[in-house]
């Protein structure tokens, strides 16, 4: 991981910094705040600050225009292919082969707990329970209002909430990342690709590399996980069945995904407070005759959500008007009203529907 | 403060070695029969798939149905495929043959028209973007236009692949069949064009343009 490190940096000429992944990744803001490396490397060498300038304008002159981009049909579509290859001779085929489909599925959870891929936990209620009688498990339980302060062998942070308990395994870190939650808990995971960081709680299942988000799962029957920052997995556990595609959700920033236990039923929101994306603090909000595409295009940047609407049909209206403090919503609101249109949050989306302006 | 024109979004493209052990593990499954892994193969690279040949070919409709055949094959014969050193760039690869043969097939159909290229690839650069929405008065940014209107298709590739699909090269000079000098050269070339003439010019020019490049800001 920290082969960069190794690098002689102080050789780099111009195109060997516009190449170098690590260096990209800090002139795109895809380093972790923390990450100083850079910051100090140029203290160490001040000579070479245009030379990095220069990079960095190269990198950010050369990004490639988004092209196609259409998750709704692209989701469509993986259904299609999944359908296409679910077909019955297909299944007749896997019932006549049971034997190996068993021996395939002991492999497919080996290699689960080996490599840990995506919603590939196949047992997770069953771990659950055996973490129930095992000795070798912490416990720390929160029996005061004030939020209890935990910090992880890995620097993860939690703030467990009142009435709220949390286990950890004391293998915890060695090669998964693993806790259940019973309550309420807000999570500050280190990111560590190799190793993501599962939370158990009360039959939902979150999977996350290295973010910011909230559980909540007072509630026997509701858990909502809520996500500040970075990308987070959730699906429901199901023992001895497969984790099934429809079963599991991506939440981003401001997204929030709420679990009904007894409806088995799974949906995505946005939080209550939508939070501005610290990262995107500069995006103006002051608006004279603005194109409202343009408006709407700055409000899905600053908060990092998608909004859907159709483009065309906004294109002669306008917006005067300065957004400042008010929520995303009352933005939302005053938009709407401008232009006579509806908003509504679909699947985690913001969709406007509108009739278009003279 | 203003944007360039309009504020272009880019895709999250994290480095492709990132997922690489979960990848190997992926296909292990796949090619073991596991309907579920294959679910998480797709919804992970057919994005970016579906990304890359439109850039190849600007008719989503024929690439999704590139796809699809592709993927359907690739679970059909799941057990005689090999394992794959890089998942990603396998993909792209078989796309891009699927894409390049399911074209020259449909042109016996059609009418022989102007179809006398074979190959386009179309990618716009966040500069050229601002180039071609801003009244460019500078002797040395309009250089810099024609330098950049200059990049042959096969450089923008190279670089659409490097850069936005953070390959490497051994990965890209399989995907293009070209060798790997070739594409390294491809790139140097590209860079090059941008080294010259317009730094300096550029630094004053184009002031809102850097306004959220100054180094150490984020």
């Amino acid at each position: 991981m920290d082969d960069h490190i190794m690098k002689a940096y102080d050789l780099f000429q111009l195109e060997d910094f516009v190449q170098d992944i690590y260096f990209r990744q800090w002139v795109l803001g895809q380093l972790e705040p923390e990450d100083e490396f850079w910051t100090n490397w140029q203290k160490k060498y001040p000579e070479k600050k245009g030379l990095l300038e220069q990079a960095a304008l190269v990198i950010k002159t050369f990004q490639c225009d988004p092209g196609y981009v259409n998750p709704q049909a692209d989701a469509e579509s993986i259904n299609s292919i999944m359908a296409a290859i679910n077909l019955p001779a297909e299944r007749k085929l896997w019932v006549r082969n049971w034997l190996s489909v068993a021996a395939v599925t002991l492999l497919a959870v080996g290699l689960s707990f080996l490599l840990l891929t995506d919603g590939k936990d196949r047992q997770p209620t069953y771990l659950v329970d055996s973490w129930k009688t095992d000795a070798g498990v912490k416990n720390y339980e929160n029996t005061a209002q004030d939020p209890m302060y935990v910090l992880l062998s890995d620097g993860s942070e939690i703030w467990l909430q009142k009435a709220s308990s949390l286990r950890v395994d004391e293998s915890f870190g060695q090669s998964v990342r693993k806790v259940i939650l019973e309550g309420a808990a807000e999570f500050k995971v280190q990111r560590d690709v190799k190793r993501p960081f599962y939370v158990y709680a009360n039959g939902l299942t979150t999977k996350v590399l290295g973010t910011t988000f909230k559980v909540v799962s007072y509630d026997q029957d509701k858990v909502s996980v809520s996500v500040s920052s970075g990308k987070v997995t959730v699906y429901q556990d199901k023992p001895n069945k497969e984790i099934e595609l429809s079963d599991e959700l991506i939440l981003k920033p401001n997204q929030q995904a709420i679990f009904f236990k007894t409806e088995k039923k799974l949906v995505k929101t946005l939080v209550e407070k939508p939070l501005r994306m610290p990262e995107e603090l500069n995006i103006s909000s002051i608006y004279n005759e603005s194109p409202m595409n343009q408006v709407l295009k700055d409000l899905e940047m600053a908060y990092g959500v998608t909004i859907l609407y159709d483009e065309d049909l906004l294109k002669k209206c306008n917006l005067t008007a300065t957004l400042s403090s008010e929520s995303l919503y009352d933005k939302l609101e005053l938009i709407c009203e401008t232009i006579h249109a509806k908003y509504q949050i679909v699947d985690g989306q913001i969709l406007i529907t509108a009739r278009g302006c003279i | 403060m203003t944007h360039l024109g309009k504020p272009i979004k880019f895709l999250d493209n994290l480095p492709s070695q990132m997922g690489n052990d979960e990848d190997q593990a992926l296909w292990l499954l796949v090619k073991e029969g596991d309907q579920a892994s294959f679910g998480i193969l797709l919804e992970r690279y057919y994005p970016v798939l579906m990304n890359y040949g439109v850039r190849i070919k600007d008719d989503p409709e024929f690439i999704k149905d590139c796809l699809h055949d592709l993927f359907v094959e690739i679970w059909n014969r799941r057990y005689q495929l090999d394992s794959v050193h890089n998942l990603k760039s396998y993909l792209l690869a078989s796309l891009r043959r699927r894409v390049i043969r399911e074209s020259k097939r449909l042109r016996w159909f059609k009418e022989a028209r102007e179809l006398n290229d074979d190959y386009h690839f179309e990618v716009q650069f966040t500069i050229e973007h601002y180039l071609i929405n801003n009244e460019i008065k500078h002797e040395s940014l309009k250089k810099l236009k024609v330098n950049l209107d200059r990049l042959t298709k096969r450089q923008r590739e190279v670089i659409y692949l490097r850069f936005y699909q953070e390959l490497d090269y051994d990965e890209i000079s399989k995907i293009m069949e070209i060798n790997r000098h070739s594409a390294v050269n491809l790139i140097y070339e590209a860079l090059k064009l941008l080294r010259k003439n317009w730094f300096l010019a550029s630094m004053s020019v184009l002031p809102e343009f850097i306004f959220n490049m100054t180094l150490g800001s984020y």
